[in-house]
């Protein structure tokens, strides 16, 4: 164990509770302390519920005592982003119109990290109702980045981000709808990983797009991202949407050479807008690779603008259809920005909708086609920019919000339409010290692979074990 | 030819917002979706209709690769 408990990873923090070399107390203790310390600083908590966690961290350890294990989580403290239910407590969803709302019902993917012993810390701070790449709220604060405050946290889960990279805690729950893992992942140089449609149960997760949210974890390293995805992934009674396929063992694979892997570098679109910084440091994680033994080959891929626009129909239709009340009675309520977003959405014709829905399984083969009958996975950048400053992408009032989110999620929005999975791993620093990272895509369900491969690159390199240096 | 006006925003937000739309405003969204739809149209030209949605399911199912 590290001298700092917080800077562990969560596998072996979980392991050193289990063999009673740390007790849950301490370890929740310590979480409690740097939150407090940091929550002016990083604005991280929408809730910290400190004395709930320490109660569970004693039953925790008590059990333990007893030879009792809840599971493999067992008494690691975990926050997650503030809109996943739990029956009778309070989800603010990073907004105002439900900054009060309780939940009838447990959320599935919540449920089973509780029911593998994990200790529910706080709800943590996001975009309002999850729209918007950046980290700003007008509601709950504007988010921070903890490698540099002046600048984003990413979004829409950027509490997530910026809390689990400032060792408050381990690791903890994002969604993802058009990069909302991912470029909070990358901004603040974690592991983010956005789960093929279908994989992970979205009962009782708030909806933003019924046929584009995804449920993901953000963590410092792939392995505990493999744990937590192993925990949650797998069929779901109350989600009709759950695939059936048994869940692979995400951990066996981590081991596995990467030898005579086929790894894909994009020859067109996902280069069109990077800068020359964050292209040479794609390119010395690529080398990276072929250095362990993958091969590395070029790939046309698909005009991506196409699907980005597909999926910027279905986004606003299934916004603007799940906020219609909200937005006709209590506009006032939302940020400009949030409300510009969905208000599209109420205006486009149902037989548009219908057909961009209808035209993604043809885009999908496509894509299929063109990328993965060459290679296995497609590896891009994460964020195609240095990470911007908190100053220079507060857009008020719709103005330029359009373009701001296209840079941001650039290349991480058609991967929702698609319904593909991708892992995001950080590959370096640019000037000003701030976090890069690249994204891995796959085919459907090859969550596994894509963990073996980020694994295989951050047993060659030392980005992820890199600290912050933040001060309360 | 354009598909959405401003005229026909302007119309529909009377009915569904209660009228609460700048005539600025509209000729924005109106902009924005005509660029949608565009796009859609071209990459729906060659979807045969033949199935539910639901049936991004299945693909994603076929082309997993195991």
């Amino acid at each position: 164990m590290s001298a700092n408990i917080l800077n562990a990873s969560l596998v072996d923090t979980a392991e050193a509770i289990r063999c009673k070399e740390l007790s849950s107390v301490e370890v929740v203790r310590a979480s409690i302390a740097r939150a407090e310390a940091l929550q002016p600083v990083l604005n991280c908590f929408i809730q910290l519920l400190a004395e709930e966690a320490l109660e569970e961290a004693e039953k925790c350890d008590a059990e333990l005592a007893r030879g009792e294990l809840r599971g493999p989580l067992h008494g690691v403290p975990m926050a997650h982003k503030d809109m996943y239910y739990r029956a009778g407590k309070r989800t603010t969803c990073g907004s105002k119109i439900r900054k009060d709302y309780i939940a009838d019902s447990d959320s599935t993917a919540l449920k089973r990290l509780l029911d593998a012993g994990s200790i529910y810390l706080g709800g943590l701070n996001m975009a309002e109702f999850a729209t918007g790449p950046t980290g700003h709220n007008a509601h709950w604060g504007d988010n921070h980045n903890p490698w540099n405050p002046d600048h984003i946290a990413g979004g829409s889960s950027s509490g997530t981000g910026s809390s689990v990279a400032a060792r408050i805690h381990y690791g903890g729950l994002g969604s993802d709808t058009g990069g909302s893992i991912r470029i909070p992942s990358s901004v603040n140089g974690l592991v983010g990983m956005k789960t093929t449609n279908g994989l992970v149960s979205r009962h009782g997760l708030m909806p933003l797009s019924f046929t584009m949210d995804t449920v993901g974890a953000l963590t410092r390293t792939v392995r505990d991202n493999a744990c937590l995805t192993a925990i949650m992934a797998g069929q779901d009674p109350l989600d009709a949407t759950t695939s059936s396929r048994p869940v692979p063992d995400y951990e066996a694979a981590l081991g596995q050479p990467i030898k005579g892997l086929r790894i894909g570098v994009p020859a067109n679109y996902y280069y069109e807008v990077t800068t020359p910084e964050i292209k040479e440091l794609q390119d010395a994680s690529i080398a990276i690779f072929r250095d362990l033994g993958a091969e590395i080959i070029e790939v046309e891929v698909p005009d991506m603008h196409v699907p980005t626009h597909m999926s910027n129909i279905v986004f606003p239709a299934e916004a603007a259809t799940i906020h219609g009340t909200w937005l006709r009675q209590r506009p006032e309520d939302y940020q400009d920005q949030v409300r510009s977003r969905y208000e599209i959405g109420l205006y486009i014709p149902a037989t548009k909708y219908l057909s961009a829905l209808e035209a993604r399984v043809n885009l999908l083969r496509a894509f299929s086609d063109m990328v993965f009958s060459k290679v296995d996975v497609l590896h891009t950048p994460g964020l195609s920019m240095a990470v911007p400053s908190l100053a220079d992408t507060d857009v008020a009032a719709g103005q330029g919000m359009p373009e701001m989110v296209a840079r941001l999620s650039w290349t991480t929005r058609s991967n929702n339409y698609l319904g593909i999975p991708a892992l995001a791993v950080p590959c370096g620093f640019t000037a000003d010290g701030l976090p890069a990272g690249f994204q891995l895509m796959g085919r459907p369900f090859s969550e596994a692979q894509l963990f073996q491969l980020g694994h295989a690159y951050q047993g060659a390199t030392e980005w992820h074990e890199r600290v912050p240096e933040i001060s309360a | 030819m354009a598909e959405v006006s401003k005229e026909r925003i302007l119309i529909d937000a009377k009915q569904i917002t209660g009228g609460k739309q700048t005539e600025e405003r509209a000729e924005e969204l109106a902009g924005m979706l005509n660029v949608l739809i565009e796009a859609l149209d071209k990459a729906a030209a060659d979807v045969p209709f033949e199935a539910e949605p639901a049936d991004m399911h299945t693909a994603l199912d076929q082309l997993a690769g195991d």
